[in-house]
């Protein structure tokens, strides 16, 4: 048992590596995908991110957030009413439109986990704290199953992106873990980018030595 | 004349440095002798709060975190911004002036690259407290570049083609 999981792990990072990891979905299927906020801006960059997404392929969607971000929450739930009401009135304006489109664009949902670290707290403590983030968002990943997983680094998103690996190994679900470099980092990732450069399937940077210095980095041209 | 707003943002975080260097009574003569007469403060979880009132010809006043500042950004004409990339970016997309102060005391100061980047393009002033006073007194705001934004569509278009 043990034996099928590891050589299931080595084959999963195998293709994660070469770029292998296949189509998600069958083409009409719609992609559940789950995003992780951060303080700030993170917060910022991904939902501008999601807005630019078609968000009749890309739903359910499903906001994972740190306990303590009230601020992210409330910002998102401004991003989402925005995409609804455009919805509803690109919707009114042409009548062949059903209303699934309407309700499946402005699906989504919240979940709160602990924070895996605040701004400034040492690396000791660290560790517990993403401990215990880990058990939280574990639950969370395991009970949506997501296709997609798009993230931009807050520390949150790593305990999140390990178990939704861990899904793919044993085989629960199909997903693709795509980690979206903040544009601050031009010359070095961050901390979550630099563990996710060896789990993700996708580290897209948006400058351009960021893909010099890292291979694995995909520059499409800035995003924000 | 003219009434014209500073308005400073330090984000969700905290930074009374910035905000005790901005509300310094040198710094208020150099904003009021630019042609400033308005400073509205966005201090975060910061623990400073300035008094509400007019010194050295500059109404200032102060607000700690709101869901949403783009207003403020709108009736700014000149920003001062913590090293933030959403703060800094929200200045820039909204044409404003853009004065970057570098927060040198955090543990993992990678903000320097970003604010560094966009400085060396000459989209914006860079420079930390202490030097603030110094880069209000020398910057000239019609030296600055237009911001060119971001396409956020390269990313959808390369997720359409893989899922």
């Amino acid at each position: 048992m043990s034996l099928m999981v590891l050589a299931r792990t080595f084959h999963i990072l195998y293709r994660i590596h070469h770029g292998t990891t296949g189509p998600l979905v069958v083409p009409g299927h719609t992609v559940k995908t789950l995003m992780v906020l951060g303080s700030g801006g993170h917060t910022g960059e991904l939902l501008q991110l999601m807005k630019a997404l078609d968000l009749s392929i890309y739903t359910p969607r499903i906001y994972i957030t740190a306990a303590s971000d009230t601020l992210s929450i409330s910002r998102l739930r401004l991003s989402e009413q925005g995409v609804e009401t455009q919805t509803k009135r690109e919707n009114s304006h042409s009548s062949d439109t059903s209303n699934q489109t309407q309700t499946s664009a402005g699906q989504y949902s919240i979940e709160v986990v602990p924070r895996a670290r605040e701004v400034g707290q040492g690396w000791t403590s660290t560790y517990f704290t993403t401990l215990w983030s880990l058990i939280f968002s574990a639950i969370s990943v395991t009970r949506h199953r997501p296709n997609l997983i798009l993230t931009n680094g807050p520390g949150t998103c790593v305990p999140v992106c390990l178990v939704a690996l861990g899904l793919r190994i044993l085989g629960i679900c199909r997903n693709r873990v795509v980690f979206v470099e903040s544009l601050c980092r031009v010359k070095t990732l961050s901390l979550s980018g630099r563990i996710l450069y060896h789990l993700a399937d996708d580290i897209i940077v948006q400058w351009p030595g960021l893909s010099k210095t890292y291979p694995r980095c995909k520059y499409l041209g800035r995003l924000i | 004349m003219m009434c014209k707003t500073v308005f400073l943002t330090v984000g969700t975080t905290h930074f009374d440095t910035l905000v005790k260097a901005a509300v310094d009574e040198d710094t208020l003569v150099v904003l009021r002798e630019k042609g400033y007469t308005k400073l509205v403060l966005q201090i975060g979880r910061g623990t400073f709060t300035p008094i509400e009132e007019e010194r050295c010809g500059v109404t200032v006043s102060s607000f700690h975190l709101k869901p949403s500042i783009a207003e403020d950004f709108q009736s700014a004409d000149l920003v001062i911004s913590h090293a933030g990339a959403g703060s800094c970016l929200e200045a820039l997309k909204a044409g404003k002036a853009l004065v970057v102060v570098v927060n040198d005391t955090l543990m993992d100061n990678h903000q320097t690259e970003l604010a560094e980047e966009l400085s060396n393009n000459k989209f914006c002033y860079l420079c930390y407290p202490g030097t603030l006073q110094e880069t209000l007194t020398n910057m000239d705001v019609s030296q600055l570049q237009p911001y060119v934004p971001g396409q956020p569509m390269l990313l959808a278009r390369y997720l359409d083609s893989v899922v």
